[in-house]
């Protein structure tokens, strides 16, 4: 005997369940991504480095004043982070 | 597929579902780590990269002893005089420690006096008067900086200390945008001479000079003719920048993908481990399957079938979790590992960028491990005689 849509949906309901969830997630980070205001951040950032030169992240780091390994001078300051940034 | 084999498999997966759980959340962790560092680490990269484009392509500065001094402002009148040189800018900018040097700010100064400038601030700040901004010592501080003043009860100047000894009060005009603050977070903006005096320079000295040459063709001479005019001169050019910024992600990506796979190892001996010990039930399950007569192909699809909405959930799950940490949230705690947390605390805005390369290549990294480790134990138990199975 042939079963019924409405059976067979309910016998799948949490299968179903579960897929709906999931496309409701992807549909929702899709729309955030393209209806971010991605063109006005960008714009701001690009106006602000004209204006200063600078493009450096703004890093918060213990900055420390000597820029060379005291014990190594030819070795690069390790607890510097902008060694790798600058 | 029929609804009966959809239905079947339901059963197994939400009728047994506390034996999938453990499983399903360790491996969602898992995504939603590395999808976090990886989301976090492509909109720095991207930011960076569009700032880059606007960035001068040379940056002239003075060395001695294999430190940064301040260069003569005379520097400025000979490169202006190279042909094929445009946009000549001296800038002065540094580091001021503010008391005990517990935490720092960057200033800079700018030249307002000059026409571009002043246009590109009225661009930034929408509504300032710059003729008012100009008028007596004022600054613009970013969003870190002025939480920083405001918790030390600096809400309307600063009483700069400058390396001479004197005190200078600078009022707060106003706060940077704040969607800027990738870069401005710890930035103060003054006009030039103000800088000058705050941070000790002399009215004919800079931090460095920079430039652009429209025609890359004609880098390297530019290149060689400037290194010829003094000894102790050093140029940085945008590509040099570039490829540091390449450094800094291959490094701080590479560490991540690295710990991750070894995670994924270990996680995929544990799972080999656990399927490969097929308990009882599981193996008689298998073995009525194969006595009702379905073939091998039919109960290892079922298995692949599983074992993907397992992996399908878990990774959807994680990268949704993740791209909410980041892009909504923006990533409290695990933004600190790329920006600090050691000085002025950042408060940033993380621009949406999924790198689509990269998060199929963790799904696949993710994935494959993940059926082989069920799929071949699930096979050995297969091939048996259904009756040495049930046993």
């Amino acid at each position: 005997m042939a079963l019924s849509i409405t059976t067979r949906v309910a016998m799948i309901k949490s299968f179903l369940l579960l897929n709906l969830v999931l496309i409701v997630m992807v549909v929702s980070i899709t729309l955030h991504y393209f209806y971010y205001p991605k063109k006005e951040s960008t714009q701001a950032l690009q106006t602000i480095t004209e204006l200063t030169s600078q493009s450096k992240l703004s890093l918060s780091v213990a900055y420390d004043e000597s820029s060379y390994n005291p014990t190594y001078p030819e070795m690069p300051n390790l607890k510097k982070m902008d060694f790798v940034y600058e | 597929m029929s609804s009966s084999f959809l239905h079947f498999l339901t059963l197994q997966l939400f009728k047994e579902k506390q034996r999938h759980l453990s499983i399903v959340i360790i491996s969602i962790l898992l995504i939603f780590l590395l999808s976090s560092v990886l989301f976090i680490s492509s909109s720095i990269r991207f930011s960076l990269e569009q700032t880059l484009k606007v960035q001068p392509d040379f940056v002239v500065t003075r060395l001695q002893g294999g430190k940064s001094v301040p260069a003569s402002l005379d520097w400025y009148d000979e490169i202006l005089d190279i042909y094929g040189v445009t946009k000549v800018t001296p800038r002065v900018y540094g580091r001021y420690f503010f008391k005990n040097k517990e935490k720092s700010a960057l200033i800079v100064g700018v030249d307002f006096l000059e026409e571009q400038s002043h246009k590109t601030l009225e661009e930034v700040m929408k509504n300032i008067d710059v003729k008012e901004f100009l008028k007596g010592n004022q600054m613009l501080v970013g969003v870190g900086v002025k939480e920083y003043l405001k918790s030390h009860f600096y809400n309307k100047s600063y009483n700069f200390l400058t390396p001479k000894g004197e005190f200078l009060d600078v009022k707060i005009f106003n706060t940077l945008p704040k969607d800027t603050q990738l870069i401005t977070n710890d930035m103060i903006v003054m006009p030039i001479d103000l800088a000058r005096k705050v941070l000790g320079y002399g009215e004919d000295e800079v931090t460095d000079i920079t430039f652009n040459v429209p025609n890359p063709s004609e880098w390297n001479e530019i290149n060689d003719k400037l290194l010829a005019l003094h000894y102790d001169l050093q140029v940085v050019n945008k590509n040099e920048v570039k490829k540091s910024y390449e450094t800094l992600y291959n490094y701080k990506g590479g560490f991540f993908l690295i710990l991750f796979l070894i995670v994924l190892m270990t996680f995929s001996l544990i799972l080999y481990q656990r399927y490969n010990m097929v308990y009882s039930t599981e193996k008689r399950n298998i073995g009525l399957l194969r006595a009702l007569g379905w073939s091998i192909n039919d109960v290892l699809k079922l298995k692949f079938m599983e074992t993907l909405i397992i992996i399908l959930t878990s990774f959807v799950v994680g990268v949704f979790m993740a791209y909410i940490f980041v892009f909504v949230f923006d990533a409290p705690l695990l933004k600190n590992i790329f920006l600090g947390s050691d000085n002025l605390y950042n408060s940033v805005k993380f621009t949406p960028v999924v790198d689509m390369a990269t998060l199929s290549s963790i799904f696949l990294l993710y994935a494959l491990p993940f059926i082989t480790a069920v799929i071949v134990p699930v096979w050995r138990v297969s091939v048996t005689n259904p009756k040495e199975a049930m046993l």
